[in-house]
């Protein structure tokens, strides 16, 4: 049994103290997971509080066939997209003023500040759902089965969405940026 | 994408999952590609961006100040944890218990037993079950009308009843109008000014076709064909839609043997979205330019084939229940097929016109003249290749080759070789290529034959001569023979563009100015040489250079 499983275990048990340890380990994570989502801090940090309470409410219904992670990854995409729904949340605002290029090639270029904001701009703009799963798969590297359990999909309809979505984006990138100007999406 | 390469390559490459002979190669070819460099930078831009860090603040909210502490010492939670735990058994459990029920029923019962193990035993005896299905299907109709069979006979008039109840299929002849095109009154200096100003692509004169009289060969935006010393546009890919630029959708040529037909359409990648990129299927007169739209689908969900003297061609949408079209080369005659009531996977079309397919586990046998259901056979493998002449079919299981022979009542197996590989490398319409041991093996469907060519090499596509004696390995510029002589080109230039126009002769392309070019775009697309290399006698020579030609 894992770590965190253990923990689970000691909470159900009644020693409550136990939680203390899957919020130090997972807060951090959580409030990133949704900032990324393009949500502002304040409420990133809200939604993740909330997380964490309706975790530790529904602890005895969690199943140990999941890894604790995904469990509670999943609790945090329902959440983020339960908050979206009754409109609780406020998105960062994506920079609206037209994006001049200094380059429309990303090259040596690629870590300049025009062009991630392009990206960033690109991304953002992306379904809700899709978004999930790529930052699920690139930045917190779970596996495609894993992130299907999240969405309740097969691994391969996962997979072929996120590789579908990457060659969308660099498809829409040659496609907005023209005559030197990066044009909405 | 207008490249060999498409972007879920170039993820596979940014995500390291290629072995290290792709990636050097793929490397190698980013040096020259800027369309195949932008791509893979923007890909691994997504990616670093994604997996970039958010400063999260060292926020310390009192989580724990929020929830109930007095929760979980309840006792009723523990019992609520514990039965939810349980609830995974009980998911086993009930599969279990429904199963041993069911045992249960049959046992007790002599009826249900003695139907059970019937069917039991014909699935295990794959041999009989084949056998006394086929004999049904033999002669269907005529089964139809029959009374009295056995159990497993009345299973099988069960389902040709479901296939018949409508009515039986018909052909007609379908008036497809054809398309005129000047495409081919362009030649010699006009066409390679437009070579020139379209650019090459990123792969460009791919050859699709050559024979002794013409070559066809293509870049991005075009099919240019050579004959009688002089090049012309045989068909502008771009007007077609087939130009191989809509991202991962790749255009298709598939010629026939005469090289005087050829068909382009569009294929995605990725197959579970192929309904979204459907276009025009179109069958062009090589020597005219002209062309008829057989269908609008992608190719991968079509299935195809020329018959192998290249008069007719069959084609099916396998996403749909379409009814499949016949193409009669010499008659330029569009025929289509109804009333099949299946979803066909794959179909054959032999040299007198004859189609067989492969639908719902079964192969079917079209009457040569009706294109009624002649014979329909159960099977548990999946046709390589039908020949619906002489109701034989080819599959590739347990580790070899297999032929099946449904001309008489009782199905004859022939083992045509067992290997110890349990994939094959590919499949054209008349060659079956795969590698054993230290060997590289082709079947010849037609001929029915089996060359071996020894070779220890570990590459996957190679280039077979018409008669299939000869094998170009265009990674190693070797020629292999299949008397096991094989011999090192004396050509550098030599790429996977070359193709066989006889048995003993190659040609390829070379573009002139490729060496002093830093970037493809440097490259001219109209100022080409074409050599001819004959593998016999070591001959090599230039058959046409656009810059000296008239």
């Amino acid at each position: 049994m894992d770590t965190d499983n253990i923990m689970v275990k000691e909470i159900l048990d009644g020693k409550t103290e136990s939680f203390n340890y899957l919020i130090n380990k997972y807060y951090t994570k959580i409030t990133a997971f949704i900032i990324k989502m393009n949500v502002t801090r304040e409420d990133a940090q809200d939604i993740a509080q909330e997380v964490f309470v309706k975790v530790y409410n529904n602890l005895y219904k969690y199943n140990n066939n999941w890894k604790f992670s995904t469990w509670l990854f999943k609790v945090a995409v329902n959440t983020y997209k339960d908050s979206k729904k009754k409109k609780r949340i406020k998105l960062e605002n994506i920079n609206d003023q037209s994006l001049k290029a200094q380059t429309f090639f990303p090259d040596e270029h690629i870590d300049n500040l025009y062009f991630k904001d392009v990206i960033h701009k690109m991304f953002q703009s992306l379904e809700d759902d899709v978004r999930l799963m790529i930052i699920l798969k690139y930045h917190y590297e779970f596996t495609f089965g894993e992130i299907g359990e999240i969405f309740k999909k097969s691994p391969e309809a996962i997979k072929m969405k996120v590789l579908r979505t990457r060659k969308k984006l660099t498809q829409l990138y040659e496609k907005n940026i023209k005559d030197g100007e990066y044009n909405e999406l | 994408m207008n490249c060999k390469y498409d972007e879920y390559f170039i993820q596979k490459y940014n995500d390291s999952n290629l072995s290290v002979e792709e990636k050097l190669k793929f490397e190698k070819h980013l040096t020259s590609c800027q369309q195949c460099k932008k791509i893979t930078l923007l890909d691994r831009a997504f990616i670093s961006y994604v997996k970039q860090d958010e400063s999260v603040e060292n926020y310390t909210v009192n989580i724990m100040s929020q929830v109930d502490h007095s929760k979980y010492p309840q006792a009723k939670y523990k019992l609520l944890a514990l039965l939810n735990k349980s609830m995974q058994y009980v998911k086993i459990a009930v599969p279990i218990l429904v199963v041993s029920l069911f045992i249960f029923i049959v046992s007790s019962n002599s009826i249900i037993k003695e139907t059970f193990m019937d069917s039991a035993i014909n699935i295990l005896n794959k041999g009989d079950r084949l056998n006394n299905e086929f004999q049904i299907d033999n002669n269907a109709m005529t089964a139809l009308n029959e009374s009295e069979h056995t159990s497993t006979q009345a299973i099988d008039q069960t389902t040709l009843n479901e296939n018949y109840n409508t009515t039986t299929p018909t052909i007609n002849e379908i008036n497809i109008e054809k398309t005129y095109t000047n495409s081919t009154n362009l030649k010699g200096k006009p066409l390679v000014e437009k070579l020139n100003s379209d650019g090459p692509g990123v792969s460009p004169w791919l050859i699709s076709y050559a024979d002794n009289d013409k070559i066809f060969f293509r870049n991005y935006a075009s099919l240019v064909g050579y004959k009688d010393g002089d090049i012309y546009l045989a068909a502008d890919l771009i007007s077609l839609r087939a130009d191989h630029i809509q991202g991962s959708v790749v255009s298709e040529f598939k010629f026939n043997k005469l090289g005087n037909y050829v068909v382009i359409g569009n294929s995605s990648c990725e197959e579970d979205f192929a309904n979204d990129f459907k276009s025009n299927v179109h069958i062009m007169n090589t020597q005219t330019g002209d062309y008829f739209i057989i269908d609008e689908a992608n190719y991968a969900n079509i299935s195809d084939c020329w018959s192998l003297n290249g008069n007719y061609y069959a084609f099916v949408d396998k996403s749909n229940f379409s009814n499949p079209r016949l193409f009669d080369a010499s008659k330029e005659k569009f025929y289509e097929i109804s009333n099949l009531g299946v979803q066909i996977e794959k179909i054959f079309v032999t040299d007198e016109g004859i189609i067989s397919f492969y639908a719902d586990k079964k192969i079917y046998y079209l009457n040569e003249k009706t294109y009624e259901i002649d014979k329909k056979v159960v099977v548990d493998f999946e046709p390589l290749f039908i020949d619906g002449k002489n109701y034989t079919a080819f599959s590739f299981e347990d580790n070899g080759l297999k032929k099946y022979d449904f001309k008489n009542n009782n199905a004859h197996i022939t083992e045509i070789f067992s290997t110890k590989n349990d994939y094959f490398l590919y499949k054209d319409y008349r060659f079956l290529i795969f590698r054993d041991f230290d060997s590289l093996k082709i079947f010849d469907f037609k001929e029915e034959v089996l060359n071996t060519f020894p070779t220890n090499d570990q590459h996957a596509y190679y280039s077979i001569s018409p008669n299939g004696k000869t094998v170009l390995d265009t990674n190693s510029n070797t020629i292999y023979t299949f008397e096991g002589d094989n011999d090192l080109l004396e050509i550098s230039k030599l790429d996977y563009s070359s193709n066989w126009i006889s048995d003993s002769k190659i040609v390829f392309i070379s573009i002139l100015n490729q060496e002093e070019a830093t970037s493809l775009l440097d490259i001219k697309a109209g100022e080409f040489e074409i050599i001819t290399y004959d593998v016999i006698s070591k001959e090599q020579n230039i058959i046409y250079n656009s810059l000296t030609s008239p």
